[in-house]
């Protein structure tokens, strides 16, 4: 897949991140009476049902329009004192909720309570969609897609993220428990399990359909994921009617719906400015400042701090940006290590054409992206087959943002 | 850490990804640059000052008028990606060692200005500079390339006359007494750096085993030139020189390894590059036993830098789906 000197590589140029190299136990971040929401706001609505001063109990739904668009879930208790207007990477609108946690008003929010006492797919979407590793039921409940398969992800899909690894090493029950209780929601029987390559001698025999993925990027990519699955099915990809969930939702699962059904910490890996990487428990909501202060990371003029991994993370301008469900891992870089991007042509030297793992032309891409041809970019250069590993970006001996160009050509089109 | 003080520090915001392998345009130039001195170094010994003359001049001359076009342009001041002074080497590296001045400035600005930044600089480049200003320069002052003349105060042990001129007069008889390993060896008239194969041999493998060449186009270039001289070798092997000796003559090994291989004016993908190659070997072959010229090699990397873009035309096959 990843061509080298004279076309053969034997080793891939990224690997992901092991956890065998980090401690057994992550460390237990709890925020100091803050938690912060980000909540996508709709084009045309600023209403905010979410009223100040409110109290917010465990478990409850925060959302602003409607829940379909997306909510979170409170994991302390506590009430809301402050909101602010931002603006996402791709021009989404969002506003910033903070809550003030209580120590003496942990309860429970009744609604979610009943979910997680008797879960169907229709509550199971309504209230466990902000679950660390955000169990997406959508395509469940969509009767077009027709869902066939769970896909369960045991592997992280950025190179330095180890959430799923690390809970598939240590908390293998409980994703197979997670496992069972998604069959029971969404009532499939059929259910894939991708893990690392060098976990497998740790699972249960007894697991069924256990899939190994190696380590090198991006080999746990969800799309690289489902061609393996359509190949091995000898079904075209169109047809893959797979759910994917990954193993830290079905253990955030498994964890809510079990007797004192309390909302599991959201694993992460820390990744300090000398590239140490330290595994993180933390509720979902945690300011990032928490976590930097915790390890004793300043940041400085110019240094980055990046919520996501190194090839497809955000870089944010402010340490309250908190962690959310999916962030699997948050990164410091020094101002010295960081590499500038820059504005100009493309030299043709074909790295980008090298290394893309689905065969995509990205020297012709980037030329009609430069200049905003997005349709054709589309229709002739096969934009939608990329697969955002970001590689392309990473090679580029020019340093154009070749990735960052194709996610605004996808972002553009599908708001076209 | 006080929360005042953090919100005033600016952080560093860009796009994903955030890591870069390292690799960079001006590291790919200075190897080349390197590269180039096996076949560099033979020639200035050979024909000392007037050879460092020109080379530094060339050098020089190439990255002040990048310079000078930056500044009068307002751009960006990028001389230090050494694109400019790899223009210069490469010319330099094909002209004899007793150019005038005027005519290595000439030459440079030819491959700088109007080779490159006039078309948008480093990338935009529809031809190879360097071998556009040649071949400006062969086409103007046809007299001072001719190497026979250009050479005459100095002796080779070797070919004491160009063997392409030779081989083009008086058929291949008059080359078959020269031996191939004194002519890769270098000692002939000829281009300060391109004349001297072996040298060229260990700089190209060196740049095609780091990847900083395509090997798919050197490999290609050189089999499409044995493959259409051992063709007219067969048909008429009193006429027509053999493929050995057209490899190690002329531009051929400089053209196969630092000139067609250019990344702005090359294809990218397997096929192409193959076919890029193959064409402007078999090229180089055709223009010097049928064409006019003595030296092909100009002609045929400027013929097969127009197709460019037509070779990278051809599909390869995708393995991933199109959208739904």
């Amino acid at each position: 897949m990843i061509h080298g000197v004279f076309s053969i590589r034997t080793a891939p140029l990224l690997q992901h991140a092991t956890i065998t190299d980090l401690p057994d136990r992550p460390v237990t971040i709890e925020p100091a009476g803050t938690l912060v929401y980000h909540l996508e706001r709709g084009a045309h609505s600023d209403k905010i049902p979410t009223a100040d001063g409110g109290g917010v109990k465990i478990g409850q739904r925060l959302f602003l329009d409607s829940p379909d668009k997306g909510y979170c879930l409170a994991a302390q208790a506590g009430r809301i004192t402050a909101r602010s207007n931002l603006t996402g990477t791709f021009g989404q609108q969002l506003v910033e909720i903070s809550i003030s946690t209580t120590e003496d008003l942990q309860e429970y929010d009744e609604e979610f309570s009943d979910a997680c006492r008797d879960p169907s797919l229709e509550k199971a979407s309504l209230f466990f969609r902000g679950l660390p590793g955000r169990p997406d039921f959508l395509p469940l409940t969509d009767p077009r897609q027709q869902i066939e398969r769970l896909v369960i992800l045991g592997v992280d899909d950025d190179v330095q993220g180890c959430s799923n690894g690390y809970l598939v090493k240590h908390h293998i029950n409980s994703v197979l428990a997670g496992i069972t209780l998604l069959k029971k929601i969404t009532g499939l029987s059929e259910s894939w399990l991708f893990v690392p390559d060098y976990l497998e001698p740790l699972l249960p025999t007894s697991s069924s359909a256990v899939r190994t993925v190696k380590a090198g990027y991006p080999e746990a990519n969800r799309e690289v994921i489902r061609k393996r699955i359509c190949r091995e099915l000898n079904i075209p990809v169109a047809d893959d009617r797979c759910a994917f969930f990954s193993a830290e939702a079905a253990c955030a699962l498994s964890a809510v719906c079990s007797e004192d059904t309390r909302i599991p910490g959201k694993i992460l890996t820390f990744v300090d400015k000398c590239g140490k990487q330290s595994l993180v428990s933390t509720p979902v909501g945690t300011p990032v400042r928490e976590i930097l202060q915790y390890f004793g990371e300043t940041l400085h003029e110019g240094d980055r701090l990046v919520i996501g991994g190194p090839m497809k993370g955000t870089a944010v301008f402010s340490v309250d940006f908190p962690v959310s469900s999916t962030t699997n891992a948050i990164m410091v870089q020094d101002r010295r290590d960081i590499v500038e991007t820059e504005d100009v042509a493309c030299v043709n030297c074909g790295a980008c054409v090298r290394v893309c793992p689905v065969d995509i032309q990205v020297n012709m891409l980037i030329r009609v992206l430069e200049v905003g041809e997005y349709e054709e970019a589309a229709s002739r250069y096969n934009l939608f087959s990329c697969i955002d590993c970001g590689l392309c970006s990473y090679v580029c001996e020019a340093r154009i943002a070749v990735f960052q160009h194709i996610r605004i050509a996808k972002t553009a089109l599908d708001y076209a | 850490m006080n929360s005042k003080t953090e919100n005033k520090c600016k952080l560093h915001v860009s796009h994903a990804p955030f890591w870069h392998n390292g690799s960079s345009v001006a590291n790919k130039h200075y190897h080349i640059l390197i590269a180039s001195l096996p076949a560099v170094i033979p020639g200035i010994i050979f024909y000392g000052r007037a050879a460092v003359g020109v080379v530094t001049l060339s050098i020089a001359s190439a990255i002040i008028w990048e310079l000078l076009f930056s500044v009068t342009a307002r751009q960006k001041i990028t001389i230090g990606n050494g694109n400019s002074a790899l223009a210069g080497m490469l010319l330099a590296m094909m002209l004899p060692a007793t150019t005038p001045w005027w005519l290595v400035v000439c030459g440079t600005f030819f491959a700088v200005v109007i080779g490159r930044e006039i078309f948008g600089g480093l990338g935009a480049n529809p031809f190879n500079p360097v071998v556009l200003a040649l071949t400006i320069l062969t086409v103007s002052w046809g007299n001072l390339f001719d190497f026979n003349r250009a050479l005459l105060d100095y002796h080779f042990t070797a070919a004491s006359i160009y063997p392409l001129t030779m081989s083009k007069a008086f058929g291949s008889a008059a080359v078959a007494p020269l031996s191939l390993w004194e002519l890769l060896l270098g000692n002939m008239p000829g281009g300060i750096g391109s004349t001297c194969g072996l040298g060229l041999l260990v700089g190209g493998i060196y740049l095609m085993i780091r990847g900083f060449i395509r090997w798919e186009i050197s490999v290609s270039f050189i089999a499409g030139i044995v493959l259409a001289a051992a063709v007219f070798h067969i048909i008429d092997p009193l006429r027509y020189a053999g493929p050995g000796f057209h490899l190690v003559t002329g531009y051929a090994l400089i053209g196969a390894f630092f000139l067609a291989t250019e990344d702005a004016s090359s294809p990218v993908n397997f096929l192409p590059m193959i076919l890029y190659g193959l064409l402007g070997g078999i090229l180089t072959v055709l223009i010097r036993n049928t064409g006019i010229h003595t030296n092909g090699v100009p002609y045929a990397i400027l013929l097969i830098n127009l197709v460019n873009p037509l070779l990278d035309q051809i599909k390869v096959p995708h393995k991933l789906r199109q959208p739904l």
